[in-house]
């Protein structure tokens, strides 16, 4: 059963596109059940995976940390975990990334979120951690499921502001050694699946998929351009990361590129109107690291006492900035290995990561920003002090806040709530008197 | 327990207990006379290559102590060992002795170093960071396509030391450079084989010490310093104590297994590089020189930060049984526990061969409970004891 908490985890939500995407996502899981129980292939995927791949072989696939996002937003996590340490594991680690396995465990799998998971055909493992790697496998074994595992190859070319060349100049931004080597990565795994599904990877197919992603990641990139144009903002991170995340993982269809239009439809009217979501709007907060997703109300904590909005976090402005690829035609699959590829790099390798903090808390004219950094995760490591110092020396406080994004019963509310209440009284309040009084006596 | 009389006793060991306490000064004198000297962190960093080239390999150490730097720059999900090195990188003592650095994918965490460091020297200029370099082999499988990987990765490896060297490295440089160090290596396993079985005649600390200080000695001379060690230790009494495999957190000061020594227990083998993983095969002469180096990282012993489960719940167990372990010990720093993925399905193995497990979590640096460290450790050799009895 879910757990129930002593403070509001549930935000509200406003926009009519997350319903939309919401109800979607609930009736998608739910044929999933039918279309597994008919014989069709069904893959588990990492985040980063090249769905694209999957999309246009019409192979269903669910994300791990979707799942995650999903069991924990349904106050689940707590007692996959805890099958987790009845099998002999630890349930205090790698929250984020043993859910799927932890699932995998339930003699009850129907108790799960509506109505669970089905057991998976293949896994495509892609996770670069010592632990990740170990979990895919379990898990893989545990669901009896083919397995994939693409390999990986560091970075080596550092070029600075990658968001201005990862549409066009993809080939330059990631360097041709590393390409050659995804392409052949990615041109493994689609042989593999043509072996173990029967289905062929229509090469036209693709191309048709890779055109919606760019119609989709396009919306996007204009939602994000939008919010960071219209103060107060007519949208808060409630509704942009569900709507958003829901479409994402089904990236590549024409229902997703729809529903992106949808939100940016939906955001233009409200900016149009002049209506804002925090009608006393009067600091703007960015998020930086993984959706609260047990209790995205902490999103909202801060908005009546403070007028403190949280308008950013990572999942509509990687969307915005990491995925559009033009110029594919010649070589779709080059296309999808140069998103793959550099897509964890954005979040965790220096420069990337900061350089885009920097110029997004820019845009989005930031007042200051909340980094969450899991404590419980062996392979938390994006140079944070790295990101805070590049963030400082730009003039935006940051204030860290050390939790588990993932299990709520690690969550302590109040510290956390004191935490962004330091920042925002003590850092952002008296900046801003600052900033009055020089204009005062100017 | 502590260190023996008839270790101490012995000139060869002296000699490399003082090049392993002493690391600096050992290391200062192996770049006497200007050689340009290429630091190592991972366990895959193909030293063969580097000698080859003209240059001193020097093994990476961790600074012991405070480590301010490391709480500044890093974040909680690096174990107490790669904070050391870290330190060691960054702190003024021993950074200005590395110019150039070569890191190895061995753990994901190496690699985010790799990352730091690259940003580091951006962010702040006036520090003297070493030039580093990142050895990116694939070591989860076996296959064909790891193969032609570590294969064209060696390759171009052997092309950034003729960079640094300035030099031209031919085979006959390589397989001279891969003869030598067979020679330091098929040494430590001589040592090794006293280690293993009922009649063990080193101990865990002793072993470590060992191949730690051979580290900082020139490859010809470590050889023939651990060959007379060899020879004298024959005469060297047996331990009693229980006989454990080691697995987990990189151990590279003895200070754990001297512990595990007081509490009754001894390490036999462990799958570590201060330890019978740095020198469980030799790089094999028959074959062309750069295969064979990459043979050698690849085909080793699987490290459990780059395998599968179903590959460590198959070796190490086969390996605990073959050193004649009783016990296998896994101890784990905060944060560096990806090895608990391992541990259920190990243990499914090791109970069918009668071999018990302690496991220990969360340790910090330094240990912060030293006295209950030692109980478990006694508890557990009383434990096997009791196993053995029983049998």
């Amino acid at each position: 059963m879910p757990e129930e908490k002593s403070y509001e985890t549930r935000s509200v939500k406003k926009l009519e596109t997350t319903k939309l995407v919401g109800q979607y996502q609930k009736e998608w899981f739910m044929s999933l059940h039918s279309r597994v129980a008919s014989g069709e292939p069904f893959a588990y995927v990492q985040a980063n995976a090249p769905m694209e791949i999957l999309r246009a072989m019409d192979i269903p696939y669910v994300v791990n940390q979707w799942w995650t996002a999903i069991c924990s937003a349904k106050q689940m996590g707590p007692r996959f975990y805890d099958l987790l340490a009845e099998a002999g594991y630890r349930n205090d680690i790698c929250s984020y990334c043993s859910m799927g396995y932890a699932f995998s465990l339930d003699p009850r799998p129907e108790e799960g979120p509506w109505g669970g998971l089905p057991h998976p055909s293949i896994v495509i493992g892609s996770e670069t951690c010592s632990s990740g790697m170990k979990i895919e496998e379990l898990m893989c074994e545990a669901f009896r499921a083919d397995f994939f595992r693409i390999q990986h190859r560091h970075q080596d070319v550092f070029l600075d502001n990658w968001w201005e060349k990862s549409c066009d100049q993809w080939e330059t931004l990631i360097g041709k050694t590393r390409l050659d080597f995804y392409e052949m990565e990615l041109r493994l795994l689609i042989e593999f699946l043509e072996k173990k599904t029967g289905r062929v990877l229509d090469l036209n197919r693709l191309i048709e998929t890779l055109n919606n992603v760019n119609r989709q990641e396009g919306w996007y990139r204009k939602t994000r351009d939008l919010i960071a144009a219209t103060i107060p903002t007519p949208v808060t991170v409630t509704d942009t990361i569900n709507s958003v995340m829901q479409a994402q993982w089904h990236r590549g269809s024409k229902w997703a590129a729809d529903m992106a239009k949808n939100l940016y439809d939906e955001v233009r009217d409200l900016a149009d109107r002049g209506v804002a979501a925090v009608p006393n709007e009067k600091i703007r907060l960015l998020w930086i690291g993984r959706g609260l997703w047990f209790n995205l109300a902490f999103y909202q904590y801060f908005e009546e006492k403070y007028g403190a909005v949280f308008v950013w976090t990572m999942y509509l402005a990687l969307a915005a900035d990491g995925y559009i690829r033009n110029n594919f035609e010649d070589n779709p699959v080059r296309a999808v290995a140069s998103r793959f590829s550099f897509l964890e790099d954005i979040l965790h390798v220096p420069p990337f990561n900061s350089q885009w903090f920097v110029k997004e808390a820019k845009n989005n004219s930031i007042d200051g920003v909340v980094f969450l950094v899991p404590e419980n995760c062996m392979n938390n490591g994006d140079f944070y002090y790295n990101i805070v110092w590049s963030l400082e020396d730009a003039g935006f406080p940051v204030c860290v806040l050390r939790a588990d994004p993932a299990d709520a019963k690690k969550w302590t509310q109040e510290n956390m709530v004191a935490e962004v209440e330091n920042l925002i009284e003590d850092r952002i309040l008296k900046k801003k008197e600052r900033q009055q009084m020089q204009g005062e006596n100017e | 327990m502590a260190e023996r009389n008839c270790a101490l006793q012995s000139t060869a060991y002296r000699h490399l207990r003082s090049a392993f306490q002493e690391k600096h000064k050992a290391a200062a004198a192996l770049l006497k006379e200007g050689k340009k000297g290429v630091w190592m962190l991972g366990d895959e960093v193909p030293e063969e290559i580097i000698l080859a080239a003209g240059m001193v390999p020097v093994r990476l150490w961790g600074k012991s102590g405070d480590r301010p730097h490391a709480d500044t720059y890093l974040e909680a999900s690096f174990g107490a060992v790669w904070r050391g090195y870290f330190e060691s990188l960054v702190s003024e003592e021993t950074s200005r002795l590395i110019d150039h650095l070569v890191l190895s994918n061995s753990s994901d965490i190496i690699q985010k170093l790799y990352y730091y460091l690259l940003q580091l020297k951006k962010i702040e200029p006036e520090r003297h960071l070493p030039v580093p370099t990142y050895v990116d082999y694939w070591l989860a499988n076996r296959d064909f396509r790891s193969q032609e990987r570590n294969w064209k990765e060696t390759e171009k490896f052997l092309n950034q030391m003729e960079t640094w060297a300035n030099r031209r490295i031919s085979d006959k440089d390589l397989s001279e450079a891969i003869g030598l160090c067979n020679e330091h290596k098929g040494a430590l396993r001589q040592l090794s084989s006293l280690r293993y079985g009922k009649k063990s005649k080193i101990t865990g600390s002793e072993a470590l010490t060992i191949v730690g200080g051979s580290f900082y000695l020139d490859k010809k001379e470590a050889a023939k310093l651990i060959r007379s060690l060899v020879q004298e230790a024959q005469e060297w009494p047996e331990t009693q104590a229980v006989r454990c495999f080691y697995t987990g957190s990189l151990q590279d000061t003895p200070e754990v297994y001297l512990l595990m020594e007081e509490g009754g227990l001894n390490v036999v083998s462990e799958d570590k590089i201060f330890g019978d993983r740095y020198m469980d095969m030799d790089t094999d002469p028959s074959l062309s020189p750069l295969m064979a180096v990459s043979r050698r990282y690849h085909y080793r012993f699987p490290g459990s930060e780059r395998s599968f489960t179903s590959d460590r719940a198959e070796s190490l167990p086969r390996r605990a049984e073959e050193t004649g372990a009783e016990g296998i010990v896994v101890f784990m720093n905060k944060n560096d526990e990806s090895y608990i993925w391992d541990l259920p399905r190990q243990k499914k193995e090791l109970d069918k061969l009668g071999i018990k497990v302690l496991v220990i979590e969360n340790q910090k640096y330094p240990l912060d409970d030293k006295p209950g460290l030692l109980e478990r450790f006694k508890a557990f050799a009383e434990e096997v004891k009791r196993g053995r009895d029983h049998a």
